[in-house]
């Protein structure tokens, strides 16, 4: 594994909600490693959409309060960065693509004026020599009529197109680190399988380190190469894909993969769900936030917050929050031995 | 439950609509689909963006007039249906939409949304509408006091359970679920499945259910079907399809779902682009994606013909492939 | 936030400057009220005074040209400007909703577009109609009636509503939730009454305070015009009045009218972009 190239470490995001101040975001620290995909996984309000832009210093200043130690990347702390600083480092250093691609792409520019405008920006080349890497790029991603898609505007592309060409914007520079928020939530099953393809393709040749959001399980599995499961702003389990599904230790990870249905050929499996609802961000109990819901919660779980605790398993570590983790069976063997 | 006669049959249903401001701008969403729902069976509906499915839901709910063919319930016609019977069709026949959020009355309470449909069809008498609300809130799982909320202050969760409520409030024998769990938390649409199921086991309520995600569909689905722009290309048991599927589509499908598990081997990509519905392929409208087309692909469409030797027509296992022998 | 207006309520709080405003309309709501209620500015028309004198304890801000007390036609005009604000925007808004509505529901439909159509043809020719013609020209077929003013206005600014409303609802239309009840069977009417009008509320209060402040302007040109006020008096009318005196060198009238104009049409412009801000889906907080 090589050395990280974006670490962060206690990083909180605070809002302003009509209930009163909610934590979304609690004290997470994690290492991204070069070359890599970090899968960042959680339900629909766990703070994961959060965590990215605040890594990006997008969350405006009205809206939430974010507290970091540091956000490292390139040996530059972000948190302490002004707004000029960032500009500079975003979409060079770092950059970003989103789920919905239509919203993200102006519409009254053609496809080349936003590939152009990123490399010139960043890359301060003429525009000939950026209209040719533009057109370079958007080979890259598998587009396989580059000239003309230049010319076309984002509504004449269909979601996976549109999709791929953010993927070329957000890696025209070569970024050290790339967030991808939900990049296929909104693209067809089919679409989806040759998006991520490209992405992981695109993110080992340029060296780039990939920080892959998603609620899907199914996408985890398929392109990262760890993940961390969050839950109401917290991570609570931290570990290489293979182990994570086949031995996870948080109760909450088990609970998720039992929820995911699976097509089998040998009769079907079916889902279970988590018991209860969780709990409203401004309204967190104490302790364990996933207690009320946790078949093996007892008294302690609901007055002390669990640590982070790591484990070595198989030459990688494997950490959970958890005071009654679920025990790793002593049969299992990884892959990778 | 069982009777002969399928509760639900659609034969040869055509829909059109119009998708610009051009005069030549008609859009054929659905060109010639038949299949058949039997009462208190579940039908999974499989098809991606552009296949046609919703139009193909809207139409039995007659949000849209098909251009030809029939949907009959109960043997009837649905476009000949006296006004009488076409309210009680109304009643007998429900969608659940995938955004419970756009669903429902965002300036309504719950309360004023559930009761709506019993008071539309004067379903009970006034005092016991408030009672049956209180049952179906039960039934899916919420609490009373969710009542007096309104659509936005509850979690994705609740407000799709709160859309099947007012489905399940008329009582209807068919209820179609049109991408009702695809934009829920996965804990989430496994309670959602887990309800689908009480319902059909308990009430013997029949469901129509569209969705893109297979996995799911096998979870629910006594008999599939597959739509790829505005066809039914296969149509099958389940246990059948998901064993045995005929059709290159159908395959690919199965192989592009991102299964969780890290050492199942990568999702097989299907290269090109979707075909747009304006603008079809001559001949299989798959051809220009399908791994294994040939020249006859490109220029006659292939008729559909069943490849297993039942009689029973709710057990046959149709394909439009020219190849499927193979 | 328990309700959707309660969410609005909670953003207009914490919006000083739409507070101000607010703040402001009220209390010459209360003046108005007060001198409907016969408790202020009862002595409007009393010409008890010298010509043109200067503020004094009988007269707060002095006389004007016929010897009438400023500071109470001033107070009065409140109710008069409060009046037609209310009448011509609470109509106009109406009208505006129920035609907008009925033009936005029936574009597209097959057989029944002629609804939209027609609508349509008609705030074209409306807005087409030069406004202070068209007053005139309903001012003299109803013959210093004295509600002709307020006709002429609600049927011109009806038009911006109707536009609006009538674009807001082609885009509810199309929603889920409108589809829900098109499934149960509910009749086009009710489905427009019960879930799409009560959806357009943003823009028809907007809308509203927007046509208060231009009724108000448009009433001062009458007065200037002769058209305006006929039974009372409005700060129109002291303004056309004060014209003269002000070349004799009065300026007491003019500045009585044009502030107490001035500092309502800020407090209700303000208002309303306070309003707006608060209504906007889209800046609403995570």
């Amino acid at each position: 594994m090589s050395n990280a190239v974006l670490s962060v470490r206690n990083l909180s995001v605070s809002l302003q909600t009509g209930p009163g101040q909610a934590r979304v975001v609690d004290r997470l620290s994690f290492s991204l490693h070069g070359g890599e995909v970090l899968g960042l996984v959680g339900e629909s309000g766990c703070g994961k959409s959060i965590t990215a832009a605040a890594l990006m210093g997008l969350v405006p200043p009205m809206a939430g309060i974010v507290k970091a130690d540091e956000i490292m990347l390139g040996g530059k702390n972000l948190a302490q960065l002004d707004e000029t600083s960032l500009r500079r480092v975003r979409g060079s250093e770092i950059s970003m693509i989103f789920q919905e691609p239509l919203t993200a792409l102006d519409p009254v520019f053609s496809i080349g004026s936003h590939l152009s405008t990123v490399i010139r920006r960043h890359r301060g080349e003429n525009r000939r020599q950026a209209k040719r890497s533009s057109v370079e790029m958007l080979e890259r991603v598998g587009m396989a009529d580059a000239r003309r898609i230049m010319q076309s505007y984002p509504h004449q592309l269909s979601g996976g197109m549109r999709q791929r060409v953010m993927i070329a914007m957000a890696m025209a520079c070569r970024p050290e680190v790339l967030i991808a928020d939900e990049p296929t939530t909104a693209l067809d099953v089919t679409t989806q399988a040759q998006v991520l393809e490209q992405l992981r393709e695109l993110g080992q040749s340029f060296g780039t380190a990939i920080l892959l959001i998603t609620h899907d399980l199914g996408v985890v599995a398929q392109t990262c190469d760890r993940a961390l499961i969050m839950y109401c702003g917290r991570i609570v389990e931290e570990a290489p894909v293979e182990a994570l599904f086949k031995a996870p230790t948080h109760p909450y990870t088990a609970g998720l993969l039992a929820a995911v249905p699976r097509i089998s050929s040998a009769g079907i499996q079916r889902v279970r769900a988590i018991p209860g609802l969780a709990p409203h961000p401004a309204a967190l109990p104490d302790g364990c936030h996933f207690a009320d819901r946790c078949a093996r919660a007892d008294k302690q779980c609901r007055i002390l917050t669990p640590e982070m605790q790591a484990v070595e398993r198989q030459k990688s570590i494997h950490r959970h929050a958890c005071h009654h983790p679920l025990s790793y069976p002593s049969s299992f063997t990884s892959h990778a031995d | 439950m069982r009777t002969d006669s399928p509760l639900l049959s659609v034969r040869d249903l055509v829909v059109k609509y119009r998708a610009g401001s051009e005069r030549g701008d008609i859009l054929t969403a659905v060109s010639g689909v038949s299949f058949d729902i039997d009462a208190g069976s579940i039908f999974g509906l499989v098809g991606e963006s552009g296949s046609g499915k919703t139009s193909l839901a809207h139409s039995i709910m007659q949000l849209l007039p098909p251009a030809a063919g029939e949907i009959l319930f109960h043997g009837e016609d649905l476009a000949h249906m006296n006004a009488a019977s076409r309210q009680k069709t109304r009643r007998n026949i429900q969608l659940v939409f995938q955004d419970p959020l756009a669903s429902l009355s965002p300036r309504r309470s719950i309360l004023q949304s559930l009761i709506e449909p019993l008071d539309h069809f004067r379903i009970d008498a006034n005092r016991q509408r408030h009672a049956r609300v209180c049952r179906v809130l039960e039934t899916v799982g919420l609490e009373r006091d969710l009542l007096q909320r309104f659509p936005h202050e509850l979690s994705g969760g609740q407000r799709q359970r709160v859309a099947l409520a007012r489905a399940l409030v008329t009582e209807p024998e068919l209820i179609i679920a049109d991408e009702a769990v695809s934009s829920l938390d996965v804990s989430v649409q496994a309670r959602i499945i887990e309800l689908v199921l009480e319902l059909r086991q308990q009430r013997g309520i029949a469901f129509l259910f569209i969705a893109h995600d297979l996995a799911v569909i096998q979870q629910l689905a006594d008999r599939v079907g597959v739509m790829y722009l505005g066809k039914m290309i296969e149509i099958a048991p389940a246990n059948r399809l998901f064993h045995h599927a005929a059709h290159p589509y159908t395959r690919s499908l199965l192989e592009a779902v991102p299964v969780p598990d890290p050492a199942h081997g990568k999702p097989v990509v299907l290269q090109g682009e979707p075909p747009s519905a304006l603008n079809p392929p001559a001949g299989c409208a798959f051809h220009t994606r399908c791994p294994r087309a040939v020249e006859q692909c490109r220029v006659v469409e292939p008729p559909e013909e069943q490849i297993n030797e039942t009689g029973e027509k709710r057990t046959t296992h149709n394909v439009r492939c020219h190849l499927w022998q193979e | 936030m328990k309700t959707a207006p309660g969410h609005t309520w909670f953003k207009l709080r914490q919006d000083r400057v739409g507070l101000l405003g607010l703040a402001i309309v009220a209390v010459f709501f209360l003046l108005s009220l007060g001198v409907l209620f016969g408790w202020l500015g009862q002595g409007w028309s009393v010409a008890d005074g010298g010509r043109w004198e200067p503020a004094s304890v009988n007269h707060w801000l002095g006389t004007n040209l016929l010897g009438q007390d400023i500071f109470q036609r001033a107070v009065f005009s409140t109710r008069t400007a409060f009046e037609i604000g209310l009448v011509v925007s609470l109509l106009s808004t109406l009208l505006g909703a129920l035609l907008g509505a009925l033009a936005g529901w029936y574009n597209g439909k097959p057989g029944q577009s002629w609804v939209d159509g027609s609508i349509l043809w008609l705030m074209g020719v409306l807005d087409s109609i030069p406004f202070y013609l068209f007053v005139a020209a309903v001012a003299y077929a109803l013959q210093g009636w004295p509600w002709a003013m307020h006709v002429a206005m609600i049927a011109t600014f009806w038009t911006t509503t109707g536009r609006l409303v009538r674009a807001e609802v082609m885009r509810i239309k199309s929603r889920e939730f409108v589809l829900s009840a098109r499934t149960i069977g509910l009749p086009s009417p009710l489905i427009l009454f019960r879930h799409v009008l009560p959806n357009t509320q943003h823009i028809l209060l907007v809308q509203a305070t927007i046509v208060f402040v231009a009724a108000i302007k448009t009433e001062v040109i009458l007065s200037f015009l002769g058209l305006g006020v006929q039974d009372g008096v409005s700060w129109g009318l002291m303004l056309a009045e004060s014209t003269q005196e002000v070349l004799a060198g009065h300026f007491n009238n003019f500045l009585a009218a044009s502030l107490m104009l001035f500092v309502l049409l800020l407090g209700f412009n303000l208002l309303a972009d306070a309003l707006q801000d608060a209504f906007d889906p889209r800046q609403a907080s995570l």
